[in-house]
């Protein structure tokens, strides 16, 4: 705390200093409208009250902590970064679902929530997904498309409701 | 990575202990065989002559209302007893003449998993996508799959079952 009050207080008396200096120079110099400008400049890039950042001891400024990564996933428009970002939760979800028996707690899961938060431009990678290895995605499906290609017949079938899934997903162009 | 046939999957033993961790092979439970991925414990344990058995397709095949879905044992039990003969019984034990199944609940109170006695009294499940194994009663309970709730039995036609098993080989 006192080093802190030393530091402001020397910051304090330098700006004073500064507004003198700046006062007689700008009063006697015969170019008055140039000078007089010189100390609100000279103020304006350094802020001299304001302490600088210092890193920690031991650590330079190229160590200085990178902030963590967030998905904003409300943003995103990128194909390749939905791509990606489906990817990573879709083999979470396979990972920690497998041995779950009910469609409500394979479907209730973390990741699973996550990729119908990435939306409609997740819908080819997951028909993409579906095609190499049908999975239980049509929950999800059927939120971000508003259909349900699977007849009453096929409900209960992985393999057959994956594939009326892939056929419609053939037939309106997604993949 | 290439998938293997039928999309079959085997549990590692880090899952074993992670998910299950009562399960000691060679003492209350050994593998039976590899299972396809396309169905769960529900229609491996009913042996019922339908596709997947699973509460939110009920609500498809049969229009039952969103708001009465019952994920309970109790609601499962309704469903098994109303559309595939099932009925409640006390025994915990191997009826001869009998389709015999347990329905297992977690601590939430959602219904978790389903297995069938054989005649030797232990169970044999379907372990979600992986194989089937043959256990004890007690030996999948847990916070993953709960524990035993209630116990329902159907009468097993040998005609019935024959057929099934010729339809559905890898059963």
């Amino acid at each position: 705390m006192i080093a802190e009050k030393r530091y402001r207080e020397l910051g304090r008396q330098r700006k004073r200093a500064i507004k003198c200096w700046a006062y007689d120079d700008a009063c006697s110099s015969p170019l008055k409208h140039v000078d007089r400008k010189r100390p609100n400049e000279f103020e304006k890039k350094i802020d001299w009250t304001k302490k600088p950042f210092r890193p920690p001891n031991g650590t330079n400024h190229k160590s200085k902590p990178k902030a963590k990564r967030v998905y904003d996933v409300s943003t995103i428009s990128n194909v390749h970064v939905t791509g990606r970002l489906f990817n990573e939760f879709a083999t979470k979800w396979k990972k920690e679902t497998g041995h779950y028996s009910t469609m409500i707690h394979i479907t209730r899961n973390e990741n699973y929530l996550k990729v119908i938060a990435l939306g409609k431009p997740a819908v080819p990678f997951i028909l993409k997904d579906l095609e190499k290895e049908p999975d239980y995605w049509f929950e999800a499906l059927k939120l971000l498309t508003d259909n349900n290609p699977v007849p009453k017949s096929h409900l209960g079938n992985l393999e057959l409701m994956a594939f009326d899934w892939i056929a419609w997903g053939k037939k309106e162009r997604l993949i | 990575m290439e998938t293997p046939p039928n999309y079959t999957y085997a549990l590692t033993t880090d899952e074993l202990a992670l998910y299950w961790p009562n399960l000691e092979e060679g003492k209350n439970f050994h593998f039976t065989s590899l299972k396809r991925k396309g169905y769960k414990c529900i229609w491996y344990a009913l042996m019922a002559d339908v596709g997947g058995i699973e509460m939110l397709w009920f609500k498809e095949v049969y229009d039952l209302e969103p708001n009465s879905l019952d994920h309970s044992a109790a609601g499962y039990a309704k469903c098994f007893e109303k559309y595939y003969g099932f009925e409640l019984c006390d025994t915990f034990d191997f009826e001869e003449g009998f389709i015999k199944v347990v329905l297992y609940e977690d601590q939430n109170g959602d219904f978790k998993h389903v297995a069938r006695f054989l005649p030797n009294g232990n169970l044999t499940s379907k372990m979600g996508n992986y194989e089937d194994i043959e256990h004890t009663i007690d030996a999948v309970c847990g916070n993953e799959y709960g524990y035993p709730k209630l116990v329902m039995k159907k009468t097993l036609n040998e005609d019935t079952y024959q057929d099934f098993i010729s339809k559905y080989p890898i059963l």
